[in-house]
């Protein structure tokens, strides 16, 4: 630039150094929406919202590549059990022991080779009026593998049968009873005289008990509970440890918010939550809404009303040529008068905010029991400002003219994180169902609201309430 | 109830809250730099909002050098905002395009040691409003931005001679004008300065 001093150049520049002019107050309030609407175009284009794109993916590929992972990894191959029947029984027909659903007990018989013997997975259930009627007592030995996972339980137990030549007779004891009398042929068996025994030996039979006590005492017998119950058992397993299940169900979460700028405040939460767990260890997603309550102060900027008076609007005049008269006729309308002062009136408006809220938690148990599970919780939380609703719109300025309204109270930010941490307590209250009580606290890693100066983050303490559903 | 700090940070840019600050603070200041330019109120202001959404929309943009690059910084999009929005609309842009000056020589920069009087701030604004578009662009660009001939040349898509003879015809033009006011306050004339 160049240098020279000019005398005018200096008037002008000292004249108009600080000119200012007030921006009216209707172009204010324009460009303030235009601004709001940029920086929300602004925030969407600057890609943060992918990141709630992200965490769902992350949470649902976690989940579920986890679940597929524990699964095959505890998943042992199927081996058929045969039995084999050591001493034959003349039987004129194929003897066949309860209905086959997911693994069979093949009885070899020398004398007919034919004969097989089902069992449903363990669960032979012979009904009282349905006993088999035989010739020989046939003592039951059941045999059940007690080692292996309780997949193997539940899917192969083995049998021995013992027939005696004097008592042919056999006859269910109640619901635990482990012959289905129904299905077997009632025909005479030509047996010899000593006792014979149809042994249907598992692999690695271990253990034998003689049926025909089970039978008349089922409840003296618990051994017997183990067959029958070899279910229950598998999912008492799948509860506490060693085979990953899920999770899935509801929960609502009341939640206190300390160091916002609303002061304390209360919000709720609820939505749905899936949980995978694999011994003590889980990990869970959610997805859900978290609505909370809040009130901006605005400043409205008005000026006082003085009176009114009818103003002129118009006048026409008519000519009466009778009486030589111009007749006149006068329009007038009311006109409010304002004063030139400004009033400041402070208001608060109460507004609804909805977040969508994403939670990863991460697992460990510490305390197990069949009906009672204690651990701990953490992990993040994301939430994402959905909907801005403003729960009272109206203002009565009276008769006053409104000038200016200001919102002072600051924005709220669209995206915010959380840490979460919290004890678990899972209530289990039938094999399905579960009931979670978790006590927990949240740091907010961003302001709830914008802020230009630094302040102390928000904090959190909530209890959430989740109703699941064991699968 | 007061939000803002005292300092504008780089981050007031990107809140709505900041916004609002900076602009409850630099508005009037803005709304007369673009009221310089365009001579009329209501396109000053459409100026000035132009201006501030285009200070929102390259926010990221900005580089703190300390204290007042960020004034420095939007007070440089609000001038360029100006011109083009001069040079957008047909009652501006005709007098922005400027006859090409034949001097082969560079115009040297006169000095100018008279002496003038005291003009109160409307005077000089009106004295400013009343110059041609191109006059008051350049005159504005050089006395009030201090930009150099160079730049207003770049910015104009002129030449820098044709930067320096518009400057001096602006300056020939305002002196003449204050030059007539004196007179005619001496002969006692009511004369007022706005138009």
């Amino acid at each position: 630039m160049d240098t020279k001093k000019h005398g005018l150049d200096d008037l002008f520049r000292n004249g108009l150094a600080d000119l200012e002019m007030s921006p009216s107050a209707a172009g204010q309030s324009q460009f303030l929406k235009k601004a709001k609407q940029e920086l929300r175009m602004r925030r969407r284009s600057a890609g943060k919202w992918w990141l709630p794109g992200l965490a769902i993916i992350l949470g649902i590929g976690l989940f579920v590549g986890g679940y597929l992972f524990l699964r095959n990894t505890t998943k042992e191959p199927i081996q058929k059990n045969n039995v084999k029947v050591t001493k034959s029984q003349k039987t004129a027909g194929k003897s066949t022991f309860g209905i086959v659903t997911r693994s069979f007990i093949k009885t070899t018989n020398p004398q007919n080779p034919g004969t097989t013997a089902n069992t449903n997975s363990g669960q032979l259930i012979a009904s009282r009026n349905q006993a088999a009627q035989t010739n020989n007592h046939i003592p039951l030995t059941i045999k059940s593998s007690k080692k292996g996972n309780p997949e193997d339980q539940k899917t192969y137990t083995s049998v021995s049968i013992q027939t005696s030549p004097s008592s042919t007779k056999v006859t269910g004891q109640g619901k635990m009873t482990a012959i289905t009398s129904q299905t077997l042929e009632n025909k005479p068996l030509s047996l010899p005289e000593k006792k014979e025994s149809h042994s249907l030996a598992n692999n690695d039979s271990s253990k034998a008990f003689d049926t025909s006590s089970i039978l008349s005492n089922p409840i003296k017998n618990p051994e017997a509970f183990s067959v029958r119950n070899d279910h229950k058992h598998a999912d008492d397993a799948s509860f506490n440890n060693k085979i990953p299940n899920i999770r899935a169900g509801l929960y609502y979460m009341a939640e206190r918010i300390f160091n916002s700028l609303d002061k304390n405040k209360y919000v709720n939460n609820f939505g749905a939550e899936g949980i995978l767990r694999y011994g003590p260890y889980s990990i869970g997603i959610g997805i859900g809404l978290s609505i909370t309550k809040a009130y901006n102060e605005m400043v409205i900027t008005t000026n006082p009303y003085l009176g009114s008076y009818q103003k002129l609007d118009s006048m026409t005049y008519h000519w009466d040529s009778r009486h030589y008269y111009l007749l006149k006729t006068i329009y007038t309308k009311p006109q409010n008068v304002y004063g030139t002062t400004l009033n400041y009136n402070y208001y608060t408006l109460s507004m609804q905010y909805t977040y969508l809220q994403i939670p990863l938690t991460l697992g460990y148990d510490f305390l197990e029991k069949n009906w009672f599970t204690l651990g701990v919780r953490f992990g993040p939380v994301m939430s994402v400002l959905l909907q801005t609703r403003e729960l009272n719109t109206s203002y009565d300025a009276g008769k006053d003219k409104i000038v200016m309204i200001n919102d002072i109270s600051p924005e709220r930010i669209n995206l915010n994180w959380q840490a979460m941490a919290g004890i678990n307590a899972a209530f289990r209250l039938s094999h399905r169902f579960i009931l979670e009580l978790e006590p927990n606290l949240r740091y907010y890693f961003d302001s709830v609201n914008e802020k230009l100066s630094p302040t102390a983050k928000p904090w959190s303490v909530g209890i959430q309430a989740s109703f699941l559903i064991n699968f | 109830m007061k939000f803002t700090s005292g300092k504008d940070t780089k981050e007031d840019l990107f809140s709505f809250t900041g916004i609002k600050a900076i602009y409850n603070r630099y508005a009037p200041r803005f709304l007369g730099l673009c009221y310089r330019y365009c001579g009329n109120r209501e396109d000053a202001e459409d100026i000035m909002h132009d201006g501030f959404l285009n200070i929102i929309r390259n926010s990221s943009q900005f580089k703190s050098r300390g204290d007042g690059s960020l004034e420095a910084w939007m007070k440089r999009i609000m001038i360029t905002t100006s011109l083009k929005y001069l040079r957008d609309h047909k009652k501006y842009n005709k007098y922005l395009v400027f006859e090409p000056v034949i001097e082969q020589q560079d115009i040297p920069d006169e000095e100018d040691d008279q002496s003038y009087p005291d003009i109160s701030q409307d005077q000089l604004l009106n004295l400013i409003l009343e110059l041609p578009v191109g006059y008051r662009t350049v005159f504005n660009f050089y006395v009030l931005e201090n930009y150099s001939h160079k730049e207003i040349a770049e910015m104009l898509h002129c030449s820098e001679n044709t930067s320096k003879t518009q400057l001096m015809r602006a300056r020939a033009w305002l002196q003449k004008r204050i030059r007539i006011s004196e007179k005619i306050e001496e002969y006692g004339h009511k004369e007022t300065w706005s138009r």
